[in-house]
């Protein structure tokens, strides 16, 4: 199962509905929260592990629905911090199956390049076993000048966490003098979170009937248009992706006409804006330091 | 270093294969239609197909709003309602201390949010509803910060409200505490005369004491994104102050930073009352058929249930009865 289905497998009809859709307005960065493996796998009479494994086959098509919608930014929630908290069968099955993934990744380089997707994973890196890490790193690293698609995936992330990483990294460039205390503001924090700019989200869709966010994107999906829909993920299908975009539409405009994020304007200063600027790229290329010697060290590990 | 070299290349190269494929996929031949009429093309490409596919595209979201906005399940149960008296829908709301599963800490939140008598008469009926049914702590959630500004006049509604609720569970034979209606506590509400008095009635007094009381947290879209930061940097600013008395590492003096310090500079920042321990609300209810948080506070809601209802015109007690019922039903597996 590779991470983008190749062919398109879609009805007539569907195409119909697409067009149609098509004519307003198409979010262009979609989070997900692929919960409900584990109740499908219990309905199916299956093991936990091949749930997670339905599950990811069912990434694949959505990533290839997205593609063909013109959705160009996707970000999945494939593994929280509190998941360690589960029983260690579990979490070293889910281990087992992400490396097993991003080899897969890393095997069928020349498909993503073909489809210029950008695979980025957010996360805290310090948490992921380091046999894991080096794959991510080398996706990354591999991917890192497409532009056409963006996948984000978010390994050992929590929202609250992503912040607190965000706050930490700020505190050291003010220690360090690249920024002064005035530059410090919504923006930048929000900058600091990725390594290559993202898009800003435009919906947030939580399969399996839960009606919270489970510490997942809290700061980006603030003021855009949730989506819960009861379906478990490995059951999502491509109507209920349609259903999502609808659901889109008609709120988008709700929420426009409220105006929220106004009070956000402030005035604009050059010079701190440059400062901003230079520490966000300062500390991307710290990152990417880091992250281009993990994968370096691909060869000599395997 | 040779490595990174050669990963350095491959990735140009494969740059550039990517940019190479990015060939466009759409109608048959387009240069040979080109070459031909450029706006024969036009028409082949959008003169047709696109105005049919829009007015489909249009009729759909049409009928959905106007499904939507007149609201047949509204009506139905108004239909319903009106041959019984209204103190009776204000009784089932007792009825939720039979829930196994109850929320403690709830947020109210309104957008499209006028300063009109109806308005602020029905917000004030809802956090009545809301004490009814025996909800601790209420957070009153509205971007712009009208409501805010109108604490004060809340505040006496609110106690109207109250009393006049007291009276009708009384009739309806109610005994016990929900007899006597609390004493209000405001935080937050932007007006430090009513954020005193909330912390005066704090002082232990006999009298008081026997009697219950319901916070009130105020908040507007300023608190939220801008109080996340706002602590942060208040936090960087008693560190920056410490720091000659302290020779420690930068990696170090780091550490201290981590979110459970950032947690409590955050409910500090957002005036959160310290008499309250949990700031995390429980449950969420977004009136005015809007699917968003509106912004509220992005660091406290990572595991409230969160639930759309109808504008708070439209609202019965029956509905929040409702919103309550569903919440008393869902299983929370924090991750696990």
């Amino acid at each position: 199962m590779s991470w983008i289905k190749d062919q398109d497998d879609r009805s007539w009809v569907q195409k119909l509905c697409t067009a149609v859709l098509k004519q307003g307005l198409i979010p262009q960065h979609v989070g997900f929260i692929l919960d409900g493996n584990r109740r499908y796998a219990r309905g199916q009479n299956l093991q936990t592990v091949e749930g997670h494994r339905k599950g990811f086959e069912k990434l694949s098509d959505t990533l290839r629905w997205c593609l063909d919608l013109g959705i160009t930014e996707v970000t999945v929630f494939v593994f929280s911090i509190e998941n360690f908290k589960r029983s260690e069968e579990e979490v070293s099955g889910l281990m087992k199956l992400a490396k097993e993934k991003f080899q897969k990744l890393l095997d069928e380089e020349e498909n993503l390049m073909n489809e210029g997707v950008c695979v980025q994973i957010v996360g805290d890196w310090s948490l992921v076993p380091e046999d894991l890490r080096i794959l991510m790193a080398k996706a990354m690293y591999m991917t890192r000048n497409n532009t056409r698609a963006k996948l984000n995936v978010a390994f050992a992330y929590t929202s609250r966490n992503e912040i607190t990483r965000g706050m930490k990294l700020i505190h050291q460039g003010l220690l360090d003098g690249s920024i002064l205390e005035d530059d410090v503001d919504c923006k930048l924090l929000e900058e600091s979170f990725y390594i290559l700019p993202s898009k800003p989200l435009d919906i947030l869709v939580r399969t399996s009937g839960e009606k919270r966010l489970s510490d997942f994107l809290l700061w980006q999906s603030a003021e855009t248009v949730l989506c819960f829909t009861n379906v478990l993920w490995p059951e999502f299908t491509y109507w209920h992706l349609l259903s999502v975009v609808f659901q889109f539409q008609i709120d988008k405009r709700n929420l426009m006409h409220l105006n929220l994020k106004a009070n956000d304007l402030q005035v604009t200063d050059l010079a701190m804006e440059q400062r901003q600027h230079k520490f966000i790229e300062k500390i991307r290329q710290q990152q990417w330091k880091i992250i281009a010697d993990d994968a370096s060290r691909i060869n000599s590990s395997l | 270093m040779a490595e990174q070299q050669v990963l350095h290349r491959n990735g140009h190269r494969n740059g550039v294969g990517s940019r190479a494929a990015r060939v466009p996929v759409s109608v048959p031949s387009p240069n040979l239609l080109e070459s031909v009429s450029p706006t024969l093309l036009l028409i082949v490409r959008y003169g047709v197909v696109k105005p049919i596919l829009s007015v489909i595209w249009a009729i759909t979201h049409l009928i959905y709003v106007l499904i939507h906005n007149v609201d047949l399940a509204h009506s139905f149960q108004t239909w319903m309602a009106s041959g019984r008296n209204s103190k009776q829908d204000i009784l089932i709301l007792t009825k939720t201390s039979q829930f196994e599963k109850f929320p403690n800490h709830v947020v109210i939140a309104v957008h499209n949010y006028d300063d009109t008598v109806q308005n602020i008469t029905q917000l004030s009926r809802i956090i009545c509803w809301a004490w009814v049914a025996n909800i601790k702590v209420i957070s009153l959630y509205e971007p712009k910060g009208i409501v805010k500004s109108q604490a004060k006049k809340l505040y006496g509604m609110v106690e109207k409200a109250l009393q006049e609720a007291c009276r009708e569970l009384k009739t309806g034979g109610i005994v016990g505490n929900k007899t006597t209606p609390p004493i209000l506590k405001f935080y937050n509400s932007g007006d430090e005369e009513m954020d005193k008095l909330s912390n005066e009635t704090q002082k232990p007094d006999e009298a008081i004491s026997q009697q219950q009381s319901l916070p009130i947290y105020f908040c507007c879209e300023k608190d939220c994104k801008s109080g996340i930061v706002n602590a942060a940097r208040n936090l960087f600013e008693k560190k920056a102050n410490a720091k000659p008395t302290l020779s420690l590492p930068e990696a170090l003096f780091n550490k201290d930073l981590d979110a459970a310090t950032l947690n409590s500079a955050i409910n500090k920042q957002i005036g959160w009352p310290e008499s309250e321990p949990n700031s995390e609300p429980d449950l969420m209810m977004v009136f005015g058929n809007i699917k968003s948080t509106l912004g509220f506070l992005p660091w406290h809601i990572r595991l409230t249930e969160i639930h759309w209802l109808p504008p708070i015109q439209k609202i019965s007690p029956l509905n929040f009865y409702g919103s309550l019922q569903k919440y008393s039903k869902c299983e929370q597996r924090v991750g696990k």
